[in-house]
């Protein structure tokens, strides 16, 4: 189960493996820090979600990651996955979720 | 939580699986089926292509379901293939084992997914370590080659690669399915030529994200890549995971013509590359079937068809009790009603024959394991073997195929073993010294009848006497060959030890009739000395439902099948005879036995005489006899019960069923009656 610990409003640090086998314990998680995140007015201006300590990602996890930094950036929120280790980082790339992770395309 | 096997929650991943499974099980027999067509000679393109396919499509289909251990063989078997294919490794006979003995292996790793059967690693690890060494053998064997032969490989100069762009949009489930999409990107990215590939995923909504079901698929992925793979061989890649819809390829054709045939107004040369393995591929089983045919067929659950079977039999039994009641009816005041239930009655039988259709499957499936098998044995045992099959396209009940192997595998061991001869004795007797085993099925009537014949030295009277003698089974020197054939099936006839000892056979033979029985069949042996043996099995075409006459013996009913019925005749006293104290019907000529069935199943009757009941003349497994009953009832339909699940075995009966007014009847099993009325 991934686990989480918060550094601090701004900086979300996800340990353990992001795949669809933990997908619906991630997806309680990160909802738990959308809610007070996306309020009127957003309670920060930048999330960093820190993918250091990530063991292992899946296109569901990238999925459930992409959509919680979308529904942050709707909320006039810079967000973004970093940090990631070279392996989860090829696996994100080979996904094609950089440019999701990273804040930089538009999405409908 | 979740294991790449399936057993998990919400979804039924096994549904999904069992698709990869049955693929998977349909390519290594294809596979085999190359292989052993092959004998020792180099496979040509096409065969390599199809065999390389089919490794190629059970490594894909493996990765993709998570069944990672199953890609090891298959992977570097495809190297092997692959470097083969493009003359890298020179072809050796030897090979065409070891690819058969990957295919044992990939096959045993999947009856271990599907079926939870034992796999044993160290068989997986040997023949991937074989395989290996073939390929780094054959590559430093084959560098040494003269630089022509791999010149001429090369792909020709001036195609170019083509540049496509792809767009995926999975079904929701995709994630739920466990489908590893990382393992289908990166086969696509395998694809490209180097630098091209890019991927890029797309959210195609953002739903609050509160509510969102994260295992619910939302993304949509786009492809850029160069490659010199076909249109087809990148649909290949999703074959498990996308319909037509759901994938679109467009590529750039300007990228694949030159300058110089855009001058010349040339169509493009279909490029070759290291996966242009499939152009003109035109083997069954082939990739893309989503993509590039149309579907033909579908897959459906053993399961769903036996219970549709079931349900047309339920159904048939409440016709029958409706035509029953109406019997009853004023047929002026019910006319119409008659009419519906006539209709009714065309439209079951229809239906019936529909439904039962779907169940049937060609003997070829059964058939061909034997080529292997025939291959394998003749090897080990220093014998020449030609293997031949007809009327591969005879269906029969799938319930009978899956039953009817083993003993027919027993069959074909056997014949192998004693009944063809070794090259040496066959050219001293003056034969061929390859010898001929011959599988052939036909339906003959309401039955099935297959035989497996040998050119070998035939049954010996003389040891088999002694063998019976010897192990206690009654026997005398008077009886005639038939009778001496069948003591072959007596239980302990024989055993493993004594196989070398008797020139003819019996190994596991009483096994053979008992497994052949007891789905209603029957076995007979006909064998001449020097010219070889037959052995011929006759099966029911379907254990479902059998036409059969309704009569009745007192106050029972029992079913006659249909099949075995030659005509009906009330006997004249001077028709009846007895001979060596028993009765018997003369009808031109023959005299034939009268079987009493309230005799045999100590029923009270009134009707105890030949003379004042009716005699039903059959006909079964060759032999003749007259069936005394009280009256004939009715010609109909009957649904096939087992007795013996239900209550216990009966003997003459071959099951029951259950009559319009909602009676139990037995289905009368006639050879089984003339062994009863002989020991009477």
């Amino acid at each position: 189960m991934p686990k989480k610990g918060f550094v601090n409003d701004v900086n979300i640090t996800l340990d353990g493996d992001c795949t669809m086998e933990r997908v619906t314990d991630l997806h309680a998680l990160l909802a738990e820090r959308c809610a007070p995140l996306t309020g009127t007015p957003p309670s920060a201006a930048v999330v960093h979600v820190d993918l250091a300590r990530v063991t292992g990602i899946d296109a569901c996890g990238c999925q459930l990651l992409a959509l919680f930094l979308e529904q942050l950036r709707r909320q006039g929120i810079a967000a973004s996955a970093e940090n990631a280790e070279p392996e989860i980082r090829e696996r994100v790339e080979l996904l094609g979720f950089c440019a999701l992770f990273s804040g930089g395309q538009p999405q409908p | 939580m979740t294991t790449a096997g399936g057993e998990q929650s919400g979804v039924d991943l096994k549904r999904f699986n069992e698709v990869f499974f049955e693929e998977c099980a349909e390519n290594l027999a294809q596979m085999e089926q190359i292989l052993i067509s092959l004998g020792d000679r180099e496979p040509d393109q096409e065969e390599m292509n199809a065999i390389f396919r089919a490794a190629h499509s059970i490594k894909g289909g493996a990765g993709i379901f998570g069944f990672e251990d199953m890609t090891v063989v298959t992977h570097v078997m495809e190297s092997l293939l692959d470097r083969l294919r493009n003359h890298e490794i020179a072809f050796a006979p030897g090979m065409i084992d070891l690819f058969l003995e990957a295919g044992d292996a990939i096959a045993m790793q999947l009856a271990g997914h599907r079926d939870g059967k034992p796999v044993q690693q160290e068989a997986i690890d040997r023949v991937r370590a074989r395989l290996q060494q073939t390929i780094d053998g054959g590559t430093s064997q084959a560098s040494t080659a003269p630089v022509s032969q791999t010149q001429t490989q090369a792909p020709p100069a001036g195609e170019l690669p083509t540049s496509y762009r792809l767009a995926f949009t999975p079904e929701p489930e995709i994630f739920m399915r466990r489908v590893r999409m990382e393992s289908i990107i990166a086969e696509l990215a395998d694809l490209a030529e180097a630098g091209t590939f890019r991927c890029e995923a797309r959210l195609a909504e953002v739903p609050d994200f509160a509510g969102f079901d994260p295992e619910c698929c939302i993304t949509r992925w786009e492809f850029a890549l160069v490659s010199r793979a076909n249109r087809d061989q990148l649909a290949d890649v999703f074959m498990f995971v996308a319909d037509e819809d759901q994938l679109k390829i467009e590529e750039q054709p300007a990228e694949r013509r030159t300058q110089a045939q855009d001058a010349q107004g040339e169509p493009a040369l279909p490029v070759e590359g290291r996966r242009a393995y499939d152009r003109n591929e035109t083997a069954p089983g082939a990739f893309g079937r989503r993509c590039g045919e149309a579907e033909s067929s579908i897959r459906v659950n053993v399961t769903k068809v036996d219970q549709l079977v079931n349900q047309v039999g339920e159904l048939l039994i409440t016709q029958a009790m409706l035509s029953q009641v109406s019997v009853g009816l004023d047929p002026m005041l019910h006319q119409s009603l008659q009419r519906g239930l006539a209709q009714l009655e065309r439209n079951t039988r229809d239906l019936q024959a529909s439904v039962m259709s779907i169940r049937l499957v060609p003997i070829s499936i059964v058939f061909s394991r034997f080529p292997r098998l025939v291959r394998e044995i003749a090897a080990k045992l220093g014998k020449q073997v030609e293997l031949k099959t007809a009327g591969d396209s005879t269906e029969l009940d799938r319930g009978l195929i899956e039953k009817i192997s083993d003993p027919l595998t027993h069959l074909v061991r056997n014949a192998l073993d004693h009944g063809l001869e070794s090259p040496e004795k066959r050219v001293a007797a003056g034969k061929n010294p390859v010898g001929t085993l011959q599988l052939s099925a036909s339906q003959v009537g309401g039955r099935i009848v297959i035989d497996v014949i040998d050119d070998g030295a035939g049954l010996n009277r003389e040891r088999i006497l002694a063998k019976a003698a010897e192990n206690g089974i009654p026997c005398s020197e008077t009886m005639s060959d038939e009778e001496v054939w069948q003591l072959i099936f007596a239980p302990g006839f024989s055993t493993a030890s004594e196989i070398t000892d008797l020139s003819g056979r019996g190994v596991g033979m009483d096994v053979v009739l008992k497994n052949v029985q007891a789905i209603g069949g029957r076995v007979q042996i006909a064998s001449e000395p020097g010219k070889g043996v037959r052995v011929t099995i006759s099966l029911p075409l379907t254990l479902a439902i059998l036409d059969g006459l309704s009569v009745a013996v007192g106050e029972e009913k029992f079913i006659v099948p249909l099949n075995v019925v030659i005509e009906s005749l009330q006997p004249k006293a001077e028709q009846l005879k007895t001979v060596n104290g028993r009765e018997v019907v003369q009808v031109r000529g023959e005299y034939l036995p009268i079987l009493k069935l309230h005799s045999i199943f100590n029923l009270e009757t009134c009707v105890t005489e030949p003379c004042r009941g009716i005699l039903v003349l059959v006909e079964a497994d060759g032999e003749r006899g007259a069936v005394m009953v009280d009256a004939l009832l009715d010609e109909q339909q009957v649904v096939v019960k087992s007795i013996e699940t239900n209550y216990r075995r009966v003997e003459g009966s071959a099951g029951a069923t259950i009559l319009g007014d909602g009676r139990v009847a037995l289905i009368l099993d006639l050879p089984e009656l003339f062994s009863m009325h002989k020991q009477l």
